[in-house]
């Protein structure tokens, strides 16, 4: 009987063992994708940049539609033309990778994009946060946040100078 | 001995058990206080909500270096919510607790925030992202991140609105007016909007030259689309001209220029640019599309002429 007692406690403890299965990590073969990602992205290697993702990946930066890769790219490519450089810096840069109750793998990002706008030399620094889910080494599903506001004004500002110098030179 | 080897291996057991300390969760108290938190805020509920910080929090929105203080944060969620008739996240929500390398206990939470503007009833839709670390039962950091830029946009839109001469202020209500009296086949509101001889030209082809004709035209196409439908997908204004981009949908269910039925639904895009007077009402419109494209998607085809 007190044999059978031991067992039986012995079972729980593996099998709470097993439930403690870890579920967070602060390294991964696909957090050093992720790593990956982002350096083909300051470096502007989109031929590498796409390769992370699967031909299926969805991904919605700043909205709940749904885009392909490759309209996104384009996207990031407008939006890039107007900097004379860019990227993202070592500070405040932080992955994580946790596994879902539905089991899956999702990669989050925290990090600092800065870059620098050619037409007037203005530099920007907008935190940006990813959240990636990877299947099989490729990047199925990503959703990003990140604040353009301040993109947007210095891009009036730029159009609204560029109006007035039209105007001047008409004059 | 063997007693001693059993406690031996429990205490193993519990220890590589202790080791594996859970980090990842989507339940616990620290969850259901950011629950708390938001729900506070979609009820507007400040005490309730302000108690859930440290009297030292630190907020972080869409920025790493400069904190605000809850006060502050709240005082920013006020003013905006003020623009707002509603406000609020859905229940797509997704909410997780994560213990950092050093220890911390952070709850992420990722939702969409809706807000409809009181000015112009336009909704907006943000995906918010929030990372928040507690201690203790209260929020000591918050770290938001959003496009501002999106509410941004909405908020010159309406500046703009303000700004706008009262001609064409008109212009623009008319406007809309006159694509619900499209949608709904409505002649007496078209003939409000418009003056007595008005014109439209369709890819240059005179259509109508007064409301009545304009009107007969307009019938033409609820009679062949019952359900016949205009949205403006754009609208540019410029010294009393406006040029629209718009789509028109319908099913052919009756007869549509003396051509029977044929059940075929239609989506067509075309561009007008019309003309005002100086009280506003529609003078002229210059509408173009393409004529072919509407008759494919009805299932005529085109037959070549026959060689000389």
């Amino acid at each position: 009987m007190k044999k059978i007692l031991l067992i039986c406690l012995a079972t729980t403890f593996l099998i709470s063992c097993k439930n403690a299965e870890p579920r967070y990590f602060s390294s991964s073969p696909e957090i050093d994708m992720a790593k990956a990602h982002i350096k083909a992205y300051n470096e502007g290697d989109w031929t590498t940049w796409m390769s992370h993702y699967a031909d299926t990946a969805k991904l919605s930066h700043n909205t709940l539609d749904e885009s392909s890769a490759a309209e996104v790219l384009e996207g990031l490519k407008g939006l890039l033309a107007a900097a004379s450089s860019y990227g993202f810096t070592d500070k405040d840069i932080f992955y994580e990778m946790v596994i879902d109750d539905k089991a899956e793998k999702w990669v989050n990002f925290w990090g600092t994009w800065e870059g620098t706008i050619a037409a007037n030399n203005q530099k920007l620094v907008i935190p940006v946060h990813l959240t990636v889910q990877y299947v099989d080494g490729k990047i199925v599903e990503e959703h990003a946040y990140y604040d353009l506001s301040e993109y947007m004004v210095v891009m009036q500002q730029i159009e609204s100078e560029m109006a007035v110098e039209e105007e001047e030179m008409e004059n | 001995m063997k007693k001693i080897f059993l406690l031996g291996l429990f205490v193993t057991l519990f220890m590589a058990c202790e080791q594996k300390e859970v980090r990842y969760s989507t339940s616990g108290p620290e969850i259901e206080l950011v629950k708390g938190l938001l729900a506070d805020y979609e009820k507007g509920d400040w005490e309730s909500w302000k108690e859930k910080y440290a009297d030292t929090a630190k907020v972080y929105y869409n920025q790493w270096d400069d904190s605000i203080t809850v006060t502050q944060s709240m005082e920013g969620h006020k003013a905006n919510i003020a623009l707002l008739s509603s406000y609020g996240f859905g229940d797509n929500v997704t909410y997780e607790k994560i213990i950092s390398d050093n220890g911390n206990t952070w709850i992420n939470f990722w939702g969409k925030w809706e807000g409809t503007l009181k000015e112009n009833s336009k909704t907006i839709v943000l995906p918010v992202h929030l990372s928040v670390r507690v201690l203790d039962g209260k929020i000591v950091q918050e770290n938001g991140f959003w496009d501002n830029s999106i509410m941004q946009t909405a908020l010159s839109e309406i500046e703009a609105m303000k700004n706008m001469p009262e001609i064409e202020k008109t212009i623009m209500a008319n406007h809309n007016k006159m694509v619900e009296a499209w949608s709904s086949n409505d002649a007496e509101a078209f003939k409000a909007l418009s003056v007595a001889n008005v014109i439209r030209n369709s890819n240059g082809t005179s259509q109508a030259s007064n409301q009545i004709e304009y009107a007969d035209m307009m019938n033409q196409f609820h009679t062949g689309f019952p359900d016949f439908n205009v949205k403006m997908d754009s609208y540019f204004l410029k010294d009393g001209k406006s040029y629209i981009n718009w789509t028109c949908t319908g099913t052919n269910t009756g007869p549509f220029m003396d051509n029977p039925p044929t059940g075929k639904k239609i989506e067509i895009h075309g561009f007008s640019v019309w003309a005002f007077d100086s009280d506003g009402l529609a003078v002229q419109e210059d509408s173009f599309f393409d004529n072919m494209d509407m008759l494919s998607q009805l299932g005529y085809t085109l037959t070549p002429p026959k060689a000389n």
